[in-house]
C-alpha cells in the first residue's frame, strides 16, 4: 500500500475519535429532561446546574449510559471482529460461541423458573444483581462446554457449528421455559432481551469497565495472529504461529468482551455483527492494526449514536436498544450480503 | 351440531357461514332473532353498569343479550353472549348460554371473589395454577377435589377442561389468538371472555360482579354487594380528598432503564387520587402504562413524599442494592415506601390482584393509611406493607 493510503487512513484515525467526543456529549445534553447547555458545562466541570435534579440526572443517570455505550460498543465490536477473523466468516458475530444463548439462558432460568426453583428469586425481588450473575453463570457454562469440545478439534469451523448448535439448543430449553411461565414472567424476561443501557449505575460501570479494558487488551496483544488467521489456518501455521494457543487466547478475548456487556447489558444485536464490516468499508483494509481501532470508534459511534436514537429526544418516553441497533444494522447487514464478493475479498478468501 | 364427518366440504362451509353469521350480524338482529326464542320468562331483576364499561347488558323477554365491546386492548371485534333460561331453544348465530348455569371453570383470579360474595363457589369446578389462588373457600375446594388443577394459565389442559364439561369458561385474553380457548370453543362450551382489566376506575372493575351474577340470574344479590362496597369507597373517597394538604406520589420500578409509569387515568392512577394524594402522573390522559426514562421519573418525583408499589422488594436495603440512584428520591431517605405482599401466598399468588378487585373499597383504605394515617386512627394495613 501507498503512504498516501495510510495518510489517508491516519487522517480518518483522527477524525473518528473527534466523532466520539461529540455525540458522547450530544448523549450527555439530549434526553427526556431538557438541560441547557450551559448548565451541562457547569454540571461537569464540578459546578450546579440551576435545578438540583439536574445535577444527578447528569452525573447519576446520562453520564453512566453514556459511558455504557462506550464500553458496550467498543467490546461489542471487537468481539465481532475477532469472531469474523478468527472463523473467516463474514456473518460471525460476538454471539457465535452461545455467549449470549448461554446468557439468555440463565437469565431465563432464573426470571421463568424462579418460582419453581423455590420462590427464592420473586420474594427478594428481581434484583439487577441476580440477573447479572445469572446471565454471567448462563454464558461461563455454555462458554465452558464450547471449549471443551473445541480442544477435541482441530479447526475453527467445527468451533463455528458447535457453537451454533448450543445456541439452538439453549434456545430450545429457553422456549420450552417461557412455555411453561406466566405472561408477566415472560415479560420480565423479554424486557432483559431488549437490551438496555440505563440499567447500570456507577457501582455497576465499576465492574464493568476493568473488564472491557482488559478484553481489549488482549485483542490487541493478537494484532499479528489474527493478521495469520487471514490467511487461512494452514498458512497461519506455516508462519509459525501457534493456532491453538492463538485461537484459546482470541476466545478468551471475545468472552470477556461480549459476555460482560451481555451479562450488564442484555444482548444487544447486530453492532458486534456490522461494525466490523463498516471498518473494513471505510478503510479498504483487512490489517488489523487499522481495523482494531477503527471497529472501536466506529462501534462507540454507533452505540451511542442509537443511543441517542432510543431516548428519543424531546419526548419523556424511551425505546428498547435492541430495537434501534436491529434497525440500523439490519440494512447494513443486507448491504453486505449484496457485495459479497468484496467482502470475501477483504477475507483473503 | 350435527356435523357428519363424512363430508369435509360441508364441514368447511359450515365453518366459513358460521364465522360470517357470528361476526356479520349486528345487534339488533340478533335480538330480533332471540325474541322469537319461546321462552317468556321476564328477568325482573336487573342491573346497569354504573361505572364499569366495558360491559353492556340489554334485557328482553326471555333472553338477556351481553356485549363485551373490547375484549383485549386494541380489539377491532366485540364480543356477543346470549343468556337464556334452559330449555330455550338456542339460535346458531351467537354464543348462547344457558343460564343459571351449574358449573364453571374460571382462569383469572380476579373472578373468585366475585364467585365467593356471591356464594357461588360451588359451581366453580375447575382453576388453573391453583396454587396462586389466595381465596380459601377456593383453596378447600382444590384440597376436598372438587375443584380440579387444570394447568397452566396460558396452557389449560384442555383434556381435562373437556371432561369436566362446566357450562361455561370465563376466560381473559390480551389478544385475539388462543388455540387452546378456541379448541374449548369448538368442543361446544362457551367462553365467555370478561375485560375487567381493562376498566379505568377500581369502581369499574369491582363493579364486574354484576357481570358474573347475569349467568347466576342473582343480580339482585350483585347489585346490594356493589352497591355496598359503592358506598364504603365513596365515603372513604369525600373524606380523603377533601384534605387539603395532599402528598405527591409515584409508582413502580425501573426494569432495565425503562420505568413503567400508570398514566393518570389508570385504575392505579384513579385509586391514588382517590385516596387523597397528588399523583405526579395525574395530568397524563392514559390509561394504559407510560414506558418513561430513569431520568424523567428521577426528574418529577425526586421530592415526592411516597413511592408505592415498589415491586416485591421487601427492604430499603434490597431496594438500595438493586440500583444505586434509589437512593436519591426523597421518599427513599424518609422511608416512605410501600408495596402490596402482605398477602402473598407460599406460591407467589397475590391476593391484592384477587380480592383487591372486588374490594377496591379495602385497598382505599390502606392507602388512605398510608397518606393520612390520623382519618383512619383503627385501620391495620391489608395489602399494602411499609418496606423495612
Amino acid at each position: 500500500m501507498a503512504t498516501a493510503g495510510n495518510r489517508y487512513r491516519l487522517k480518518f484515525l483522527v477524525v473518528l475519535p473527534i466523532i466520539v467526543l461529540i455525540l458522547f456529549l450530544l448523549d450527555i445534553s439530549l434526553g427526556s429532561v431538557h438541560i441547557p447547555p450551559g448548565d451541562i458545562i457547569n454540571i461537569l466541570t464540578g459546578g450546579e446546574g440551576e435545578k438540583p435534579t439536574w445535577s444527578a440526572i447528569i452525573l447519576q443517570f446520562r453520564l453512566p449510559k453514556a459511558l455504557t455505550a462506550i464500553l458496550a460498543g467498543a467490546a461489542l465490536s471487537i468481539s465481532g471482529l475477532q469472531m469474523q477473523t478468527l472463523f473467516r466468516n463474514p456473518l460471525a458475530g460476538p454471539f457465535v460461541l452461545g455467549i449470549s444463548s448461554g446468557a439468555s439462558l440463565g437469565v431465563a432460568i432464573v426470571v421463568l423458573a424462579g418460582a419453581a426453583i423455590g420462590g427464592v428469586f420473586l420474594q427478594s425481588g428481581l434484583n439487577h444483581w441476580i440477573l447479572i450473575l445469572a446471565a454471567t453463570a448462563g454464558s461461563s457454562a455454555v462458554l465452558f462446554l464450547v471449549v471443551l469440545v473445541s480442544l477435541r478439534i482441530q479447526d475453527s469451523m467445527g468451533l463455528l457449528i458447535i457453537g451454533l448448535m448450543f445456541g439452538s439448543a439453549t434456545g430450545a430449553i429457553v422456549s420450552m421455559l417461557q412455555f411453561f411461565s406466566s405472561a408477566e414472567q415472560i415479560q420480565v424476561y423479554l424486557i432483559w432481551t431488549f437490551g438496555s443501557l440505563g440499567g447500570l449505575d456507577w457501582s455497576e460501570l465499576y465492574m464493568l469497565l476493568p473488564v472491557v479494558i482488559i478484553g481489549i487488551a488482549i485483542a490487541v496483544s493478537l494484532i499479528k495472529p489474527l493478521n495469520a488467521f487471514l490467511l487461512g489456518e494452514h498458512y497461519a501455521q506455516s508462519l509459525g504461529l501457534n493456532i491453538r494457543k492463538s485461537r484459546n487466547w482470541i476466545i478468551i478475548s471475545t468472552s470477556l468482551l461480549a459476555g460482560s456487556v451481555t451479562a450488564f447489558c442484555g444482548p444487544i444485536a447486530f453492532i458486534g455483527l456490522a461494525v466490523p464490516h463498516l471498518g473494513r468499508m471505510l478503510f479498504s483494509t483487512s490489517d488489523h492494526k487499522v481495523l482494531l481501532p477503527a471497529t472501536v470508534f466506529i462501534g462507540m459511534i454507533i452505540m451511542l449514536g442509537c443511543d441517542i436514537v432510543s431516548q428519543l429526544p424531546g419526548s419523556q418516553q424511551v425505546l428498547p436498544i435492541n430495537a434501534v441497533t436491529s434497525l440500523l444494522g439490519a440494512p447494513v447487514v443486507i448491504w453486505v450480503i449484496l457485495r459479497r464478493r468484496s467482502v470475501k475479498g477483504a477475507f483473503g478468501g | 351440531m350435527g356435523i357428519k364427518k363424512s363430508n369435509l366440504y360441508i364441514k368447511s362451509i359450515f365453518w366459513i357461514l358460521m364465522a360470517f353469521s357470528l361476526y356479520g350480524c349486528n345487534t339488533k338482529r340478533n335480538i330480533d332473532e332471540s325474541e322469537s326464542a319461546p321462552s317468556n320468562t321476564a328477568f325482573e331483576d336487573r342491573i346497569i353498569p354504573k361505572y364499569a364499561s366495558k360491559f353492556h347488558v340489554t334485557y328482553g323477554k326471555g333472553f338477556k343479550y351481553v356485549e363485551i365491546p373490547e375484549p383485549y386492548k386494541g380489539a377491532g371485534q366485540g364480543l356477543k353472549y346470549l343468556l337464556v333460561p334452559k330449555g330455550t331453544e338456542a339460535p346458531d348465530s351467537i354464543t348462547t348460554i344457558k343460564i343459571p348455569i351449574e358449573t364453571m371453570v374460571c382462569t383469572s383470579t380476579t373472578h373468585i371473589p366475585f364467585l365467593d360474595m356471591l356464594e357461588e363457589v360451588g359451581k366453580l369446578t375447575g382453576f388453573p395454577n391453583t396454587g396462586l389462588v389466595s381465596n380459601e373457600k377456593v383453596n378447600n375446594g382444590v384440597e376436598k377435589g372438587e375443584i380440579v388443577e387444570l394447568g397452566l394459565k396460558d396452557q389449560l389442559n384442555v383434556e381435562t377442561l373437556l371432561n369436566l364439561a362446566p357450562s361455561t369458561v370465563f376466560a381473559y385474553t390480551y389478544n385475539a389468538q388462543n388455540q387452546n380457548l378456541d379448541n374449548i370453543t369448538k368442543a361446544g362450551i362457551p367462553v365467555v371472555f370478561t375485560a375487567e382489566y381493562l376498566e379505568e376506575t377500581p369502581l369499574g372493575r369491582a363493579e364486574w360482579i354484576k357481570f358474573i351474577s347475569l349467568f347466576f340470574n342473582k343480580e339482585k344479590e350483585a347489585d346490594s354487594i356493589f352497591t355496598a362496597v359503592e358506598e364504603k369507597y365513596l365515603n372513604l373517597q369525600s373524606i380523603a380528598t377533601a384534605v387539603e394538604k395532599k402528598p405527591t406520589v409515584f409508582t413502580g420500578i425501573d426494569y432495565n432503564g425503562t420505568w413503567y409509569m400508570p398514566g393518570g387515568n389508570s385504575f392505579i392512577g384513579n385509586w391514588l387520587a382517590d385516596a387523597g394524594a397528588q399523583y405526579l402522573w395525574h395530568s397524563d390522559q392514559q390509561s394504559g402504562s407510560l414506558p418513561l426514562s430513569f431520568e424523567t421519573v428521577y426528574d418529577r418525583a425526586y421530592q415526592a413524599d411516597y413511592w408505592l408499589n415498589i415491586s416485591t422488594f421487601n427492604t430499603r436495603e434490597e431496594l438500595s442494592q438493586s440500583d444505586d440512584r434509589y437512593q436519591k428520591f426523597k421518599a427513599f431517605e424518609t422511608g416512605q415506601l410501600y408495596n402490596y405482599s402482605v398477602r402473598i401466598n407460599e406460591n407467589g399468588g397475590n391476593d391484592y390482584f384477587e380480592a383487591g378487585v372486588a374490594r377496591p373499597d379495602i385497598v382505599l383504605k390502606d392507602l388512605i393509611k398510608i397518606f393520612h394515617p390520623d382519618l383512619l386512627p383503627d385501620h391495620k394495613l391489608y395489602f399494602y406493607q411499609k418496606l423495612k
